[in-house]
């Protein structure tokens, strides 16, 4: 069966080029676009075999205000208070040490800086699967 | 960059605290409140003017400590209180006087020095009993308690006086004001260097996703004259990340020329066409010639590029049965036609709109847009406020008009946004 994997990212524009060696190897790939989305969607963030997360993300209309890093903030709901624990890789363009430290101590994969290679992303998630597997 | 202003601040406290320590007669200390922990700051000369008695309940075991952790509990306390002056004995029976220095009727620190004049029976009482309490705590004998009874009562009143006191306080806030403005407006601009920042990352990370996806199609070990096109899109849009890392203001000298504005506009609808057909949206343009104007190229060029990516940005997405435009259009300003003294540009768009009470503030360096708020997170604020300086610096005028839409196919509430330029055709 394909693996899924769920990018939450707002810039929609980017989603197609970089994600296409992803579904060309066979993976799912499905987008939310907002933190309210993401929050609406736990049953599916926690089957996911991956989540591909941004740090600048909207809230959403009516969504909650997930403060300077969304992204971040996000991530600790979803690791703390919903106790999902599916593989995550940050895809973000913040290169900011504190919050590295902070994204670490929830547990996650990796962080990849965009602009990125779609062609060095794919590499990236299969080295993410290939760790999981091997466990 | 922000820790080594953060720690300038820090030594500017320092500094200011040590010229006033110099030359007042008794010991001052500045305590703030940094991350709900006290800061202390005590100049090396004030030390120096302590009193004997704090001295000598210093040299007791554990009375250094006891003293660090009474005089920062006290500012805390102090700082919590919200007084403008207060006066307090220490846990060693002398009396501190305190005021506070606020920014925005908020306690931002806290000046403090020693030496308050015990004038009441009650006073003398309170320190007394403040200094029994020291004896026990630290378990002096007899003699070490004579001893620090006598330095007790050996200390000669010595004060600041209140005008003098006052003054160092104004001093103090007027420089905590300005170091607080200095903060935000650093907090301020590190925000949006780094929403800027993002924006151009997230334009590049389209360019390099489809020209690695192109270099990738082509057949392993195969050059064609296609793959070394895209590689070398793929570099230099790679390359342009870099600089675009280190961009700052857009600084560069106007150079007025005569150019064809009809060019300029067509360069930015190429250059954005790729993001207008992703989202579905057609745009289209008609200029009326003639559209010779008098210009500075780059700058009008980013201004336009900043108008159009915005009016993409801000379009709902096109649908099969329901098409979306941005339309660009053009003309000579209809008052001066023929003579030609001014051209008028229009730029279009249907999606997320402006509320009538931002029209002005939307040109504001970092402002965002209410409707704007649940949708794009991402965008600098930045850049109509680059173009509406790029317009006055051609003698033109921006103005924007966005009305409420009545369509039922919508999903959201649809605006029709409207941006008017008008530039002049001569710049003398």
């Amino acid at each position: 069966m394909s693996k899924t994997i769920i990018w939450i990212e707002d810039d929609y524009d980017i989603i197609e080029p970089v994600i296409y060696p992803l579904r060309k190897a066979g993976y799912k790939v499905i987008n939310i676009e907002n933190t309210k989305e993401a929050v609406e969607k736990l049953a599916e963030l926690k089957n996911a075999d991956l989540i591909l997360l941004d740090m600048f993300l909207p809230k959403g209309s009516g969504g909650k205000n997930f403060g300077e890093y969304p992204g971040y903030m996000l991530l600790k709901e979803l690791r703390d208070d919903c106790q999902i624990t599916t593989p995550v890789v940050v895809l973000t363009v913040i290169s900011n040490g504190e919050l590295r430290t902070e994204l670490e101590k929830l547990v996650i994969d990796g962080i990849i800086y965009k602009p990125v290679r779609p062609s060095k992303l794919k590499e990236i998630v299969d080295e993410v699967f290939q760790k999981y597997e091997a466990k | 960059m922000a820790k080594k202003t953060v720690n300038s601040h820090q030594e500017f406290f320092r500094a200011l605290m040590e010229i006033v320590a110099e030359n007042v007669p008794v010991p001052i200390g500045l305590y703030q409140t940094k991350n709900s922990e006290i800061e202390e700051v005590i100049p090396e000369s004030s030390r120096a003017k302590y009193v004997s008695h704090c001295n000598l309940i210093q040299s007791f075991n554990g009375g250094k400590q006891q003293c660090q952790k009474d005089q920062l509990e006290r500012a805390k306390n102090s700082l919590a209180a919200n007084k403008d002056l207060s006066q307090d004995c220490c846990w060693a029976g002398i009396y501190n006087e305190s005021r506070l220095i606020k920014i925005d009727r908020k306690p931002f620190a806290l000046l403090v020095y020693g030496g308050g004049k015990v004038t009441t029976t009650v006073d003398k009482q309170e320190s007394l009993r403040k200094h029994e309490e020291a004896v026990k705590l630290l378990g002096l004998t007899e003699e070490q308690a004579r001893e620090l009874r006598n330095s007790l009562r050996e200390i000669n009143d010595s004060s600041i006086s209140k005008d003098g006191f006052l003054k160092i306080q104004k001093v103090f806030t007027n420089a905590s004001h300005l170091i607080s403005e200095l903060e935000e407006r650093q907090n301020q601009a590190k925000y949006i260097a780094e929403r800027n920042s993002h924006e151009i990352a997230t334009r590049l990370q389209a360019v390099i996703a489809e020209a690695d996806n192109l270099v990738s199609q082509i057949n392993v070990g195969e050059i064609t004259e296609a793959k070394r096109t895209a590689l070398s899109v793929l570099n230099s849009a790679e390359s342009l990340n870099t600089v675009a890392q280190n961009l700052g203001n857009y600084l560069e000298t106007y150079r007025f020329r005569r150019e064809s504005l009809n060019s300029l506009v067509l360069k930015s609808i190429k250059t954005y066409e790729a993001e207008a057909n992703r989202k579905e949206v057609q745009i289209r343009y008609n200029l009326i010639p003639p559209y010779d104007l008098e210009v500075s190229k780059n700058h009008l060029q980013y201004a336009l590029n900043n108008l159009i990516q915005n009016a993409i940005k801000y379009s709902f997405r096109g649908k099969k049965d329901h098409q979306r435009f941005i339309n660009i259009k053009g003309q000579p300003e209809p008052r001066f036609y023929p003579e030609g003294r001014f051209y008028r540009l229009k730029i279009t768009n249907y999606g997320v709109g402006i509320l009538p009470d931002e029209y002005e503030e939307i040109f504001k360096d970092g402002f965002q847009g209410q409707l704007t708020e649940n949708e794009y997170r991402t965008g600098s604020g930045k850049g109509l406020s680059f173009v509406k300086r790029i317009i006055e610096e051609h003698n033109g005028t921006i103005e924007v008009e966005s009305i409420p839409q009545s369509d039922d196919k919508a999903e959201r509430k649809p605006y029709l946004t409207r941006f008017i330029i008008r530039l002049p055709y001569s710049q003398k």
